[in-house]
């Protein structure tokens, strides 16, 4: 009896199993657009490109509701391994950052359009690093030698030798996305920027140097000196380092060419709002996305937007500690970033009135006081720590003259807690 | 010159034209700041030989504040000697001359010239961009001889600085 009911289970397991048996690897009803990486390098790349024109050509054309697959280098376009050091750190080149993947155009789109595009996916390398460049970052005149830290990254944590203890979660997302500016953006950012820079502000002009495509905008090439750099966000979005950017979001980008001219790239495997070393987990990815063409919204739209739901919520901290920052200077200094100003009346004050910048400063210096007197780490492991897994956000704007703004640390992050 | 001298023009005068080449204005205070000697991960060789040099100016010219940049292939070194970011490094003198003759792998790059300040051993020379400075091609020669890591260079053109030091 016993053998009977084993038969008649077999069966039925049999009968019931053979639908799973079924391949289903064939059946497919996704159109999908590869933007493939090719070549070592953004120079060896026809599907790369490191500065923002209109006569950038796009590699390829996506109907709206396609599957978009970009192919993604990190941002320095580097050849950073997980045995780097500082030395490798000091031989950068900036001049080729941010390798961007695209354009692609979105066949439908024109200028004046906004182009929804919702992140779908975003597939990390293996490596990611985190480095401290000289002369870069929010406490640049602090941090002034060059550090290294690799991350062995997976889809849900990032560890490294270099940060013991420390488990950063997986919270992907593109550091620059974007659409191609206009011959009459192109015009306009260059002569604001230019203005900033007469003054003395940062801004970068055209930088011909390591440009891509060097046919388009290198040395001798019909745009050179037009070929905005990628370093600064625009109203066509770029480089945002924003991180509720997160899968499953939409990012709303004003159309400034027929086609929009998409572009992905510099994707971030986790940063903390701030990003204040001035990089995040750096690391290439396979981005995919989807987009909708909203016709006639960039009159309205006119600098990027994004649309999202739970996201925010998941890459809240469970567990955080949190400091209070003001707008206190030392008296006798001009900070860093107000030096341009050329403000005598700011130099001997020992605080400054509704200033966000500096509270963000008092905030960050207070957490890498902590973190240092927490958890046995370096002021620099501090430093990589507070840029990848710390929030600086605003407090109120309101109470008079003492503008806040607090860093939030995720104390998800240690591994022992 | 002094040392003293040595690092004032390092940085005011040598620097100055790299600011038209980076993006950040700022990181070219890290190159105003340190004299750097550069290396790359396709012959490590250059790495170990570069630390030694490195090593060799801490101790004869402290106020250099002297540190290795190792780029991730030769290519590197050219991009950031022909654009006036790195005026030190340590090559193979079979690579110093491709890359003055802008020859594989250098294709791509301008042809960028170097001088001999050192003979570090039978392949490995330490060269310096022909725009560095005399006084501080004598200057870093004396500290490499000094430190018994290198010879008079023979079989290729010398800094004239260096030139002067090992006459």
């Amino acid at each position: 009896m016993k053998s009977y009911y084993f038969q008649v289970a077999s069966c039925c397991l049999a009968t019931l199993a053979a639908p799973v048996l079924a391949d289903t690897t064939n059946v497919t009803w996704k159109t999908e657009v590869v933007v493939a990486k090719e070549g070592a390098f953004c120079s060896d790349d026809p599907n790369c490109f490191n500065r923002y024109h209109p006569d950038i050509p796009a590699v390829a054309t996506a109907s709206p509701g396609d599957f978009i697959i970009f192919e993604t280098r990190d941002a320095l376009d580097s050849d950073l391994t997980l045995d780097s050091n500082a030395d490798d750190v000091a031989a950068l080149d900036l001049s080729g950052v941010h390798p961007m993947t695209g354009p692609v155009a979105i066949e439908g789109a024109e200028r004046g359009d906004v182009l929804a595009v919702t992140v779908v996916d975003i597939d990390p390398d293996q490596f990611g690093y985190t480095v401290i460049v000289p002369g870069f970052g929010f406490l640049r005149d602090e941090f002034t030698e060059p550090y290294f830290v690799g991350w062995k990254q997976s889809r849900t944590h990032a560890v490294s030798d270099a940060m013991p203890g420390i488990a950063i979660p997986y919270e992907a997302f593109t550091g620059s996305i974007g659409t191609m500016p206009g011959e009459l953006e192109v015009e306009d950012w260059l002569a604001r920027e230019a203005q900033l820079a007469a003054v003395g502000g940062i801004a970068l002009p055209p930088e011909p140097t390591g440009a891509h495509p060097a046919a388009i905008c290198g040395a001798g090439a019909s745009q050179e000196q037009r070929c905005l750099r990628t370093v600064p966000p625009r109203e066509n979005g770029g480089n945002m380092d924003v991180q509720q950017m997160q899968v499953g979001t939409t990012i709303l980008i004003p159309c400034f060419v027929d086609g929009c001219n998409l572009f992905i790239g510099d994707v971030h495997y986790a940063q903390g709002d701030g990003e204040v070393s001035g990089t995040a987990i750096e690391t290439g990815a396979v981005v995919t996305v989807t987009t909708e063409i909203r016709k006639g919204q960039g009159e309205f739209i006119t600098s990027p937007q994004v649309e999202g739901g739970q996201q925010i919520k998941d890459i809240e901290p469970s567990a955080f500690h949190q400091t209070i920052g003001y707008p206190f200077k030392e008296p006798g200094s001009v900070p860093t970033y107000h030096t341009y100003l050329e403000s005598e009346v700011i130099e001997d004050l020992p605080q400054l009135s509704e200033d966000l910048t500096l509270a963000a400063r008092h905030a960050l210096t207070q957490m890498i006081d902590h973190i240092t007197r927490t958890y046995d780490l370096t002021r620099e492991q501090a430093y990589v720590l507070a840029s990848v897994a710390v929030d600086l956000r605003v407090g109120q704007v309101v109470d008079v003259p003492n503008y806040i703004i607090t860093a939030v640390l995720n104390k998800d992050v240690f591994v022992d807690e | 010159m002094n040392r003293r001298g040595f690092l004032a023009v390092v940085g005011a005068v040598l620097a100055a034209p790299a600011y038209a080449h980076t993006p950040y204005g700022q990181w070219v205070v890290y190159r105003q700041k340190h004299l750097l000697v550069g290396s790359h991960r396709g012959d490590l060789r250059t790495y170990d030989l570069a630390k030694e040099v490195v090593a060799a100016l801490e101790e004869e010219l402290p106020e250099a504040q002297a540190r290795v940049a190792r780029g991730p292939r030769p290519q590197r070194i050219a991009s950031l000697m022909g654009t006036g970011q790195l005026f030190l490094a340590v090559m193979s003198a079979d690579e110093a001359l491709r890359m003055a003759r802008a020859e594989t792998p250098f294709e791509g790059y301008p042809p960028t010239p170097v001088h001999a300040v050192a003979a570090l051993d039978p392949d490995y020379l330490l060269f310096a961009a022909p725009e560095f400075p005399r006084d501080h091609g004598r200057l870093v020669a004396q500290a490499v001889d000094h430190a018994g890591l290198g010879v008079r260079p023979t079989e290729h053109t010398t800094h004239a600085g260096a030139a002067a030091y090992w006459s």
